[in-house]
């Protein structure tokens, strides 16, 4: 649900970034941190476990343009991907306004990728969305791994409603921005019929 | 049960549990006459001893991927004797030796003979007529959105890899109809894939965590004692997932371990020979 600060004019988004376990999420995140200009951003904030896995959220607010003169604020969270931490991840989605699914192009890993698609579709039906509604786009990830299924393949079997899915290597930045401005410009149009 | 008395000729009954373990002692309540009821000798000839049944022979032809370990394992448990093969003509060579009861072939094969080719020879050959031939799809998990092929090739049945081991069972029970229903999982229901379903994500987070773990503890046989906190708290974790009456049954947690370290260490044999 979006936010907006009308002392500081601005309209605070939140997209999360969503997918299994060492997919790439934070990744993406650390990409886009590092690649934004300083005066533009927050701090990236990591909360960890004692099991050493990203566990809680990293938080990094991005201007990006304006709507109806407010300025757009964009949170960007990541959600713990292991199986194990669910209650966190339906906690992390509410008052989303964009999600961006990340998957893991390993043949290994393709089940998870499943399973995070559906988990992501019923966390946030409990939290009173519909993932028809919301803005999505799907990245598949780790594009350059010899163990990466085609992509055909992947978009079959992780495609929700025909979302804007993109090729990537987060590792490299290769498709990060592209799939954040494709999700961020979904989020704005929602703004804008509002 | 009535008795007649050998001494006075009384008719009496007296209540006793038939057939008689042993003899029993009782009294003719008129005469007091001691009898004694002995079992009836027994009529049950001891069966011949059966003679050994052959088992069924099973050929896997695919390269040696985690795949065929798992597709290996199931027929073991379908009490299948299994013999895998690389490549189409040496297999050909053996189940025309051996007229195997069952081939499972790779569409795509390395070396000259495609599994297609394989299929064709095997049904084409009226000395095996009895083979039944199962071919793997050469995709991934093409389970939606797309049609089974036209054209088997003269084979019997189609898999995909990926399939559950409960539809794997069911392509060969249809083709063997004998074999028995009750080796495995007997009351496999939608509760036992999910719980299934649900030990192979977290053993895959376990995994895709601890690469080096992993690795290392398959090499040298330590994989239990190297990851045994991570085991511990995924084995929690499901059984916080899965009813007790559902994990009881199966044991399907350290099952899905078990299968996990033998396809990796199959896995990892043929990196080390490649």
């Amino acid at each position: 649900m979006t936010f907006i600060n009308y002392a500081a004019r601005e309209i605070n988004c939140k997209i999360v970034y969503y997918g299994p376990g060492l997919c790439g999420k934070t990744t993406n995140l650390q990409w886009i941190y590092d690649k934004t200009n300083p005066q533009a951003k927050g701090k990236l904030i990591s909360l960890a476990t004692e099991t050493d896995r990203t566990l809680f959220f990293d938080f990094l607010p991005l201007d990006l343009g304006q709507v109806r003169g407010f300025k757009t604020r964009f949170h960007l969270y990541t959600v713990p991907g292991q199986v194990f931490y669910d209650a966190s991840r339906k906690l992390i989605l509410k008052g989303v306004d964009g999600v961006i699914f990340v998957a893991d192009s390993q043949e290994a890993r393709m089940e998870a990728n499943v399973e995070a698609r559906y988990n992501l579709e019923k966390n946030l039906k409990d939290q009173g969305y519909d993932l028809a509604a919301v803005p999505y786009a799907l990245q598949l990830n780790k594009r350059d791994l010899p163990t990466a299924i085609a992509a055909d393949e992947m978009y079959r079997q992780l495609n929700f409603k025909g979302e804007p899915t993109f090729e990537a290597v987060a590792m490299s930045g290769t498709g990060v921005f592209d799939t954040l401005k494709s999700v961020a410009k979904l989020v704005l149009q929602e703004l804008k019929k509002k | 049960m009535e008795i007649t008395c050998k001494k006075c000729s009384a008719v009496f009954r007296a209540v006793i549990d038939l057939p008689l373990a042993g003899p029993v002692r009782v009294a003719c309540p008129v005469c007091r006459q001691q009898l004694t009821l002995r079992p009836a000798p027994s009529t049950e000839v001891t069966p011949p001893p059966r003679p050994a049944v052959k088992q069924r022979e099973a050929v896997i032809v695919d390269e040696p991927r985690p795949f065929r370990a798992f597709l290996g394992a199931q027929l073991q448990k379908l009490g299948f004797k299994v013999t895998l093969f690389d490549t189409g003509e040496p297999a050909l060579e053996f189940v025309g030796r051996t007229s195997a009861a069952l081939v499972i072939v790779n569409v795509y094969l390395k070396g000259n003979r495609l599994g297609v080719d394989l299929s064709e020879d095997i049904k084409n050959d009226p000395q095996l007529k009895s083979t039944r031939v199962v071919l793997i799809g050469a995709l991934f998990r093409a389970n939606r959105f797309r049609a089974n092929p036209t054209n088997l090739y003269g084979a019997d049945e189609y898999i995909e890899e990926q399939i559950p081991e409960k539809e794997f069972r069911q392509i060969i029970r249809k083709l063997f109809p004998e074999v028995s229903p009750t080796v495995e999982h007997p009351t496999e229901t939608l509760e036992h894939e999910d719980a299934r379903r649900l030990a192979r994500l977290i053993l895959s987070d376990i995994i895709i965590y601890n690469t080096a773990k992993v690795e290392q503890g398959i090499r040298d046989g330590s994989f239990f004692d190297l990851l045994e906190r991570e085991i511990s708290e995924g084995r929690q974790y499901f059984d916080s997932r899965v009813e007790m009456r559902v994990r009881q049954n199966s044991e399907i947690f350290n099952e899905t371990l078990r299968q996990f370290v033998l396809m990796k260490r199959e896995e990892l044999g043929r990196t080390s020979t490649a």
